[in-house]
C-alpha cells in the first residue's frame, strides 16, 4: 500500500483522473505478454503523464519516497518487465503516444516513446521511408518500449535491431533530471545512449526518441521453401550467404511448429514438410532479380521440397502467413508454454534445434522452434498443460538444460525479449559473476536508491555472505 | 621492498617490461599535433588477458596511471602515457585469433592493424568494413577510439561490426561481452559502452568483429560544384536515391590542391570547370556485379547532374586508388603545409554550410586560415587550422567548438577527445551527462588507474612534459 501523501503528491503532478489506485483499475497492470502464462503482481498506482516534465515530477516524487517505478508502454513484453515485482507505481507512456516530426532531409523521425510501433513504420513509409526494426509487436507495442528492449525483428538480420537506428533519447533519470543523450553524433557520449538502449526502464525512463531512416528499398521479393529437416534448410541459409547475398529476412518454422500452425486451422501448411524457411530479399531491382535467382539455385541445391517465389505484396503476404501465425497458433493448441529467446552463431542453429527436439523427448514435451535463423535466434519453446502436476517442472528443467548448451555454444539466452524479472535467475549464468558485478555497479551509479524498475534486469546481490568486489580473473 | 617495475618484469620477463632508454620514443606519442610527449616509466608488452589482469593488478597497488597504446595513429593526444605510468603496448597481442567464414565473424587480439584484417578477410571473400585513415591502426585502438572513416556512410562506424570484447576492467576483473550474434538482451550493453572509452573504463583483449561480403567492383566519381553548400544540398538526395554510395565525401579546393599537389596527382579536370569549382564531390560505388555498377554510375552521373555538378568524371581506377589515398592522407598533407591543429567536429549533416561560413568568419578574425574536407555523408567536417599563435590557436578552437554545438553538433566525430580536446569538451558538454560519465568510470574503475586526463576528469600533472 502506497502512503497517502506519495498519492497526494503523485496527483500534484498530474490530473487526479491521470492517478488510478483502485484495484479493479489496477489489475490489467500486473501482467504484461509474458505474465498472461503466469504470476501477476498488482502495483500499488498506474499514473499516466502527458510530457516528459511531468514524467520528471513524478519520478521525482517516487525518488524522495523511494517507491519503485516500473516503466510501461504497451505491456506487450515477454520477461514480465512492465509489471510491478513488488508494488510500486507504472508509470505509463500511454499519453506520450505522438510521433513529433518527420525529417525527410535528415532521414529522421521524432516521436514521443508511447507512440506505437507501426504508426512509426506509416509515417515512414508515406515519406518513401523505411523504418526497418518490426518486431511481431508491432501493431501494439510501444516505440519507447522498443528502445527499452531492443526490440529486433525478421528484417533485423539485414537493418540492425533497433539500437542501431536510435540517433537520441530524451530520458529522465532516477533523480528526475532529464537528459538528452546522442543526438547531434557526439561520440564520446555515445556510450551513455547504447548503455540506455535495452536498459529495460531501469536506467532511466525515455520519454522521447530520435530514430534513424533509410530509403525505403525499391524491390522486394520473398520466397518460402519446405525441406525434409531443418540441416536442409541450414546448408541453403550458409549457401546464400556464401554467396554473398545479405538478405532482408530469413525465418524459420520446425516441424512442431508447422505442425502446431496445421492443428490451429492453418490449413495444409508445407505438406508433411519438417522445416520452412523463408528468405526476403529487398534492394534496387536488378541486386533483388539476380539475388533471388542466385537464393533459388541454392535453396534447389540444398534439397528443397517445395519453393514458393512472391514478387507482389499480396502473394508475398501468404508467404509469411504460416510464420505470422506461429504465436498464435502456439497458444490455441496448448494453453502453456515456456518460451525461450536463445540465440547461438548462426551455423549452430540446426544442431540446437535436434537439441530441443531430444529435450522435448526426454521430459515428455511437445516442442515447437522457429524465428529468426539468420540471426540465429530460436524461439524455443515447450509446450504444456499448466493444470497437469509437474509438466512446467519438466519444462522448466528442460530450459535449464537448453541453456546449458546454448551457452556452450557461445550463445545468448536472451536475444530480443530482454531478462525482465522472467530470466533474472539465468542471467549471472551466461554473463558470470565479474559481468554482473559490473552492472550491478553501473546500476548503482545510474539509480542509487534501486527506484528504476526493481527486480529486473540485474540480478540482485546475494543477501548476505557474498563478497563485494570479487577478483576472480587474477 | 619491490617496486612497480621489479613486480612487472617478474611477471613478464626483462624482455618485455622496457625502462628508461630502452623506451623508443615512438612510444611517447601518437600522430596529434598538440599533445605533449611523454616517456612513461614503462612499457610493458603482454601476451595475454591474464598477464593485462596481473599489470592492472600491480599498477592498482602502485597507484599508476594506465594508458594503453595500439598503433599511436591517434589524432587525439588519447594514448600518450602519464607521468609515473606505465604504458601497456600491444605488439605482442596481434593474432587473428579466427576468421569465422559460416558466420561472418572475425576474432582479433587487439594489435591487430587493420592491413593484416584486411588481407586475412580478402582470402575469403570477406571485409571489415570500417577504413579510417590510417591502415597502420590497430583494432584495439580502432575499438577504444569507435573509428569510423569514408565508408561509414554504407557500413556505419567501428561501433557496429563490435559484436563482443574480452576486456580488463580498472579492478582488474576480466570481462567477456557480447559473442558471435548479432543481438543479445541478457545484460546492460557493456561492449557499447566499451566501444569509444578511450582507454578509460577498460583495456581490449580480444575483439569479436563482424565482417560482410567483399563487394568485387567499384567506381569513383569526383564532381566538382560551385560550392560546399551545393554539394550539402546535394547529398540528402544521393542519400534518398536509394543509391547507397560506399563513400560520399567532399574536399574544398583548397584542401583539393593540397592534396593533389602533395601527390604529384592529376585528375584531368577540364581547366574552366577548375576554375569555378570551390568544392570536390567524391563518391564511390560498389557493387558484386559490373552490369549493376555501371547502371548506378549511370543513374548517380544523372543525378548528380540535376544538382548542380559542373561536371562528372569516373575516375580511371589508378586515379580513384590515388585520389582516395590522398583523401586519406590529407592529414599529413595538412601537417607537411604546417597545419597547428587539426578538428574532427560533426554537425547535423544540413548544418555543413553554415557551420563552414560561421567557421570562415572566425578564421577572418582571428586572421588564421581554416580549410577542410569531411564525410559530407554523416556531418563529419574535418578542417586543419594554421595559427602559430598559441593564443589565438586556441580562441579559434573555443569559437569553433562552440560554433558546433550551437548547431547541434559535437567536438568530435570520430578522432576522439583524448587529451588535446578534452577541456573543450568538458566546457560544452553538458554537466548531468558528464557527472553520469564519470560515475560509470568509477564502476568500472573505481580507482581513476585508467588512461587519467584523457576524455574525462581531472588531468593529471604533466611533469618534465615537451620532447615534441
Ligand atoms: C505477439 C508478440 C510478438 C512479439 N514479437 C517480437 C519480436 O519479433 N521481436 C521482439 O524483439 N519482441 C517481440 N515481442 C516482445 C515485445 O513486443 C517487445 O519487447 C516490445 O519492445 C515491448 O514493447 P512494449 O511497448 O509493449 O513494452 P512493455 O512490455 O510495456 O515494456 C517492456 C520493458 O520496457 C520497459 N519500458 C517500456 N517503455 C519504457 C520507456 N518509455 N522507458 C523506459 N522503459 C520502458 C518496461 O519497464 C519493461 O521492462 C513480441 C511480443 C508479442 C506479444
Ligand atoms: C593519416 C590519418 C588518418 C586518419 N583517419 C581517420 C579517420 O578517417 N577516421 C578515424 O576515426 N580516425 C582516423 N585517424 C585516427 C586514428 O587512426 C584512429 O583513431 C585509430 O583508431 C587509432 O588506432 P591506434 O591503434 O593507432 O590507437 P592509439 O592511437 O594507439 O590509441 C588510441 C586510443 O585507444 C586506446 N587504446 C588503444 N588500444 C587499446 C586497447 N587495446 N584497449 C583499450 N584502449 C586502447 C588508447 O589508450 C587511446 O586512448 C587517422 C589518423 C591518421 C594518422
Amino acid at each position: 500500500m502506497l502512503d497517502r501523501r506519495v498519492i497526494r503528491d503523485l496527483e500534484g503532478q498530474v490530473a487526479p483522473s491521470h492517478v488510478y489506485t483502485r484495484p479493479a483499475d489496477l489489475a490489467a497492470y500486473a501482467y504484461d505478454a509474458w505474465g498472461a502464462s503466469g504470476e501477476r503482481h498488482l502495483p500499488d498506482a498506474v499514473v499516466f503523464p502527458a510530457t516528459t516534465e511531468e514524467v520528471a515530477g513524478i519520478v521525482s516524487v517516487c525518488a524522495v519516497h523511494r517507491v519503485p517505478i516500473v516503466p510501461r508502454g504497451a505491456g506487450t513484453g515477454y520477461a514480465a518487465g512492465a509489471s510491478p515485482s513488488r508494488g510500486g507505481v507504472i508509470l505509463s507512456l500511454a499519453r506520450l503516444n505522438r510521433v513529433l516530426g518527420l525529417e525527410t532531409e535528415a532521414l529522421r523521425i521524432h516521436a514521443q516513446a508511447g507512440a506505437v510501433t507501426a504508426g512509426i513504420h506509416a509515417r515512414a513509409a508515406a515519406a518513401g521511408l523505411y523504418y526497418p526494426p518490426d518486431p511481431g509487436s508491432s501493431t501494439t507495442c510501444t516505440i519507447g518500449g522498443n528502445v527499452a528492449c531492443n526490440a529486433a525483428g525478421p528484417h533485423t538480420l539485414r537493418y540492425g535491431v533497433t539500437a542501431d537506428f536510435v540517433a537520441g533519447v530524451t530520458a529522465v533519470l532516477s533523480d528526475g533530471r532529464i537528459v538528452r543523450l546522442g543526438e547531434g553524433g557526439d561520440v564520446s557520449a555515445s556510450g551513455l545512449l547504447s548503455l540506455m538502449v535495452g536498459s529495460e526502464g531501469t536506467l532511466g525512463v525515455i520519454t522521447e526518441v530520435l530514430l534513424r531512416l533509410i530509403p525505403a528499398p525499391k524491390t522486394r521479393s520473398t520466397l518460402a521453401a519446405t525441406f525434409s529437416g531443418m540441416e536442409r534448410a541450414a546448408a541453403a541459409v550458409a549457401e546464400i550467404s556464401e554467396a554473398g547475398i545479405v538478405p532482408a529476412a530469413l525465418e524459420f518454422l520446425d516441424a512442431g511448429a508447422l505442425d502446431a500452425v496445421r492443428r490451429a486451422g492453418g490449413g495444409n501448411v508445407g505438406g508433411d514438410a519438417a522445416a520452412l524457411l523463408i528468405v526476403e530479399l529487398e534492394g534496387d531491382p536488378g541486386t533483388v532479380g539476380a539475388d533471388t535467382e542466385a537464393a533459388c539455385t541454392a535453396i534447389t541445391r540444398s534439397g528443397a521440397s517445395q519453393l514458393q517465389r512472391a514478387t507482389e505484396p499480396g502473394q508475398a503476404q501468404r508467404l509469411w502467413a504460416a510464420r505470422k501465425a506461429v504465436s498464435a497458433a502456439v497458444a490455441k493448441v496448448q494453453i502453456g508454454k515456456v518460451n525461450e529467446d536463445v540465440v547461438v552463431p548462426r551455423d549452430r542453429v540446426a544442431e540446437l534445434v535436434a537439441h530441443t527436439r531430444d529435450l522435448g523427448t526426454k521430459h515428455q514435451l511437445p516442442v515447437v522452434n522457429f524465428g529468426h535463423l539468420g540471426d540465429g535466434n530460436v524461439h524455443a519453446t515447450f509446450l504444456i498443460d499448466t493444470r497437469i502436476a509437474g509438466e512446467r517442472a519438466r519444462a522448466d528443467a528442460a530450459a535449464g538444460e537448453l541453456f546449458e548448451t546454448v551457452l556452450g555454444m557461445g550463445g545468448s539466452l536472451s536475444g530480443e525479449h530482454g531478462v525482465g524479472a522472467a530470466k533474472l535467475e539465468y542471467v549471472e549464468r551466461q554473463l558470470g559473476p565479474g559481468t554482473v558485478g559490473l552492472m550491478r555497479r553501473i546500476k548503482s551509479a545510474l539509480d542509487p536508491h534501486d527506484v528504476l524498475n526493481p527486480g529486473k534486469k540485474i540480478p540482485a546481490r546475494q543477501p548476505s555472505g557474498s563478497s563485494t568486489a570479487s577478483n576472480e580473473a587474477a | 621492498m619491490l617496486g612497480a617495475v621489479d613486480k612487472l618484469t617478474a611477471l613478464l620477463g626483462s624482455a618485455r617490461v622496457l625502462t628508461g632508454t630502452d623506451i623508443s620514443e615512438d612510444d611517447w606519442h601518437d600522430e596529434s599535433l598538440v599533445a605533449l610527449w611523454h616517456a612513461p616509466d614503462a612499457v610493458v608488452l603482454p601476451h595475454s588477458a591474464a598477464e593485462v589482469a596481473e599489470i592492472i593488478a600491480i599498477a592498482r597497488d602502485f597507484a599508476m596511471p594506465v594508458t594503453a597504446r595500439g598503433s599511436g595513429t591517434g589524432l587525439a593526444g588519447a594514448c600518450v602515457p602519464r607521468a609515473g605510468g606505465v604504458l601497456i603496448a600491444f605488439r605482442e597481442m596481434s593474432a587473428i585469433l579466427e576468421i569465422d567464414v559460416d558466420n561472418q565473424v572475425a576474432v582479433v587480439q587487439p594489435g591487430v592493424n587493420l592491413r593484416a584484417l584486411d588481407e586475412a578477410t580478402a582470402r575469403h571473400g570477406l571485409v571489415y568494413p570500417v577504413f579510417p585513415g590510417e591502415s597502420s591502426a590497430s583494432l584495439g585502438g580502432s575499438v577504444a577510439t569507435n573509428a569510423g572513416g569514408m565508408r561509414a556512410v554504407k557500413y556505419g562506424v567501428t561501433r557496429h561490426q563490435v559484436l563482443g570484447l574480452e576486456a580488463v576492467l580498472g579492478t582488474g576483473e576480466v570481462i567477456r561481452t557480447g559473442g558471435k550474434f548479432v543481438k543479445a538482451t541478457s545484460g546492460y550493453d557493456l561492449t557499447q559502452l566499451i566501444v569509444g572509452s578511450e582507454g578509460t573504463l577498460a583495456i581490449v583483449t580480444e575483439a569479436t568483429l563482424r565482417l560482410y561480403p567483399r563487394q568485387a567492383h567499384a567506381a569513383t566519381v569526383l564532381a566538382p560544384f560551385r560550392t560546399v553548400a551545393d554539394i550539402a544540398a546535394a547529398v540528402p538526395r544521393i542519400v534518398q536515391s536509394g543509391i547507397a554510395p560506399m563513400i560520399l565525401e567532399y574536399i574544398d579546393v583548397m584542401s583539393m590542391a593540397a592534396i593533389t599537389a602533395a601527390r604529384g596527382l592529376e585528375l584531368g579536370i577540364d581547366a574552366a570547370v577548375k576554375e569555378a569549382a570551390l568544392a570536390y564531390l567524391v563518391v564511390v560505388l560498389e557493387s558484386r556485379d559490373s552490369g549493376r555498377l555501371d547502371e548506378d554510375i549511370e543513374s548517380l552521373g544523372d543525378l548528380i547532374t540535376t544538382l548542380g555538378a559542373l561536371d562528372v568524371y569516373v575516375l580511371p581506377p589508378r586515379a580513384a586508388a590515388d585520389l582516395i589515398e590522398a583523401r586519406e592522407r590529407a592529414f599529413f598533407a595538412a601537417k607537411a603545409a604546417g597545419a597547428n591543429e587539426i578538428v574532427d567536429t560533426v554537425v547535423p549533416r544540413a548544418q555543413i554550410p553554415e557551420f563552414l561560413a560561421r567557421v570562415q568568419l572566425i578564421a577572418q578574425d582571428t586572421g588564421s586560415m581554416v580549410v577542410g574536407c569531411g564525410h559530407a555523408g554523416d556531418g563529419n567536417v574535418h578542417l586543419s587550422v594554421f595559427q602559430s599563435d598559441p593564443e589565438r590557436l586556441e580562441q579559434v578552437l573555443r569559437s569553433v567548438f562552440a560554433a558546433g554545438a550551437a548547431l547541434g553538433g559535437a567536438v568530435s566525430g570520430e578522432h576522439g577527445i583524448g587529451t588535446d580536446k578534452r577541456g573543450h569538451f568538458l566546457a560544452l558538454e553538458d554537466p548531468a551527462k558528464l557527472a553520469l560519465m564519470a560515475r560509470i568510470k568509477a564502476a568500472f574503475d573505481p580507482d581513476g588507474i585508467l588512461n587519467p586526463g584523457a576524455m574525462l576528469g581531472p588531468a593529471p600533472a604533466l611533469v618534465e612534459a615537451g620532447a615534441g
